[in-house]
């Protein structure tokens, strides 16, 4: 949950699913998606950014799992060129596509406001 | 260079499984936009917008984009939906219409291959029954007998005469369809046309082939020779020839100029005779050596003479058939070998005597020896010997006189020959 940070922020983040899965990744590796970068910064008033964690209501765990690991794929290779594509498999596609272009978003979503 | 996004991830790995999507669920249409760009068949959009009626309203340039692909000439009917997400009737209209058309035109080409067909199974001949075919004239050489039509044939039997055509000459073609039953009836046709005529044609009839028309050839030649004016008469005599004057080295201007009084002499001579000479002079040089010019009686005779010790003037010879050439100079005359040595010894009658040989008594005789006498050998010899100058010019001319026998026709001799 906290972890030794830099500057007040911890290092790692949680996600937590919808169904209660909660996985804990690289702050900086989470902050590839825009939405989430936004909902745990500190000047932002949400909820999240206290705690450094990030609920998402319409994400179910496994999509979520998919999610993180995409993150890692995505901080490992940073600096590479032509890395092959992640897996994934077909029955995941379509949610998946919902959930990334819900996290890629560009406009500021108040996603999930849970006090 | 950043790996690629989420989106773009997920997009390449539903676009590769598109064929199973059969709903988007909660997605929006913008959010799906690049995965149903991608879908190849109408009927699977249409079952997306049955499950997700509200990408329906959105799905609009899809569904142009599928009209332009499959119905070539929507923009003639330009159809548009009452409500925009109703474009997938509008797809479905213009596919019905198509297909409508489809069917028309290959049911029009059916009936035009129908009416070909038609037409041409018109021209065909059909087989018939032979019953309907029409009956043959009454012939008078048929009668009645005990119900039964016999006709008279050539033998002088009666044969059962059928009262229809029959197509039965014996001609091996069967008859399956129109083409084949016109071919045998051409062919019979061709035989019956024949029956009247004769197999040969009347031009190369001949009275009797048999008969011998013409003599055969063998025989025909055989007798043209035979009949032929003989040449060669008196006998052969082999004459060496002796070196001319040319190689003369030690005669005297005289004695050149009395030779070639000679020489002249003798070439008048031979030239009276010319049209009917045919005398041929053999001389071999064998011999003849090059220094024995003028010292040995070089001539030798072989008719039945005996050769003579004191030199005798050269003879000229005489050859068989076949080499006469009258217009041909003799060589005789270049032989001035033994009548310079001898020239005192030459007369007028030595010289008649070497023309004498030269005379030839043209009557043929048949066959010709192979041993080189003739028949008159007594002739020569005796003219030769007696021979005067004044007598020797008459007595030539009618020797020369041709005695041919009447050419007998060996077909059509009156009367055959006892012996």
């Amino acid at each position: 949950m906290v972890s030794n940070s830099n500057n007040g922020m911890s290092k790692y983040v949680t996600l937590r699913s919808s169904d209660g899965f909660e996985f804990v990744v690289l702050r900086e590796a989470a902050c590839r998606s825009g939405a989430i970068r936004r909902m745990l910064d500190p000047k932002s008033a949400f909820r999240e950014a206290a705690a450094s964690v990030c609920t998402f209501e319409e994400i179910n765990g496994i999509i979520l799992d998919k999610v993180a690991e995409y993150f890692y794929y995505n901080h490992k290779n940073r600096n590479q060129e032509d890395v092959p594509d992640m897996d994934i498999p077909p029955e995941l596609c379509l949610e998946l596509l919902m959930a990334a272009d819900f996290l890629d978003s560009l406009f500021t979503v108040c996603s999930s406001l849970h006090c | 260079m950043s790996p690629p996004s989420l989106k773009s991830l997920t997009e390449r790995a539903c676009i590769k499984n598109i064929s199973s999507i059969r709903d988007i669920g909660n997605l929006t249409y913008s959010q799906c936009v690049n995965v149903l760009k991608r879908i190849d068949s109408p009927r699977q959009l249409d079952i997306i917008e049955e499950n997700s009626p509200a990408v329906a309203y959105d799905t609009i340039d899809l569904w142009k984009a599928f009209i332009a692909r499959d119905i070539p000439e929507w923009r003639s009917k330009n159809y548009s939906p009452k409500s925009p997400n109703k474009w997938s009737r509008v797809y479905r209209k213009y596919q019905r219409e198509q297909k409508a058309e489809i069917e028309r035109s290959r049911e029009e080409l059916r009936m035009a291959m129908q009416g070909l067909k038609s037409e041409k199974a018109a021209m065909v001949s059909k087989i018939v029954d032979i019953k309907k075919l029409p009956k043959l004239p009454k012939d008078s050489r048929v009668v009645a007998k005990d119900g039964v039509l016999l006709k008279n044939t050539k033998g002088g039997g009666w044969v059962k005469q059928s009262s229809t055509l029959t197509w039965t000459a014996g001609s091996k073609t069967k008859m399956t369809d129109g083409k084949s039953v016109l071919n045998r009836a051409r062919k019979e046709a061709r035989e019956i046309s024949a029956m009247s005529r004769m197999s040969r044609p009347t031009a190369m009839l001949r009275g009797n082939i048999g008969q011998i028309t013409k003599a055969p050839v063998g025989l025909v030649e055989e007798y043209k020779r035979l009949a032929r004016p003989t040449e060669q008469v008196g006998p052969v005599t082999i004459v060496v020839r002796k070196k001319t004057a040319l190689t003369m080295d030690s005669s005297s201007a005289a004695a050149r100029k009395e030779e070639l009084a000679r020489e002249s002499r003798l070439l008048a001579l031979t030239t009276k005779y010319k049209p009917t000479v045919g005398e041929h002079v053999i001389s071999t040089s064998d011999e003849d050596s090059g220094d024995d010019l003028f010292d040995e009686p070089a001539a030798r005779q072989f008719s039945g003479l005996k050769s003579k010790p004191q030199p005798r003037p050269i003879s000229t010879s005489v050859s068989r058939l076949g080499l006469s050439d009258p217009s041909r100079p003799l060589p005789s005359k270049e032989k001035a070998g033994p009548t310079i040595n001898s020239r005192s010894n030459l007369n007028r009658s030595q010289l008649k005597s070497q023309a004498r040989p030269l005379t030839v008594s043209l009557a043929p005789t048949r066959p010709m020896t192979a041993s080189l006498t003739s028949s008159k050998p007594s002739s020569q010899p005796a003219s030769q010997q007696s021979s005067s100058p004044a007598s020797a010019l008459p007595p030539p001319p009618k020797q020369m006189t041709m005695k041919r026998k009447a050419p007998v026709d060996p077909f059509h001799r009156k009367k055959p020959r006892a012996s």
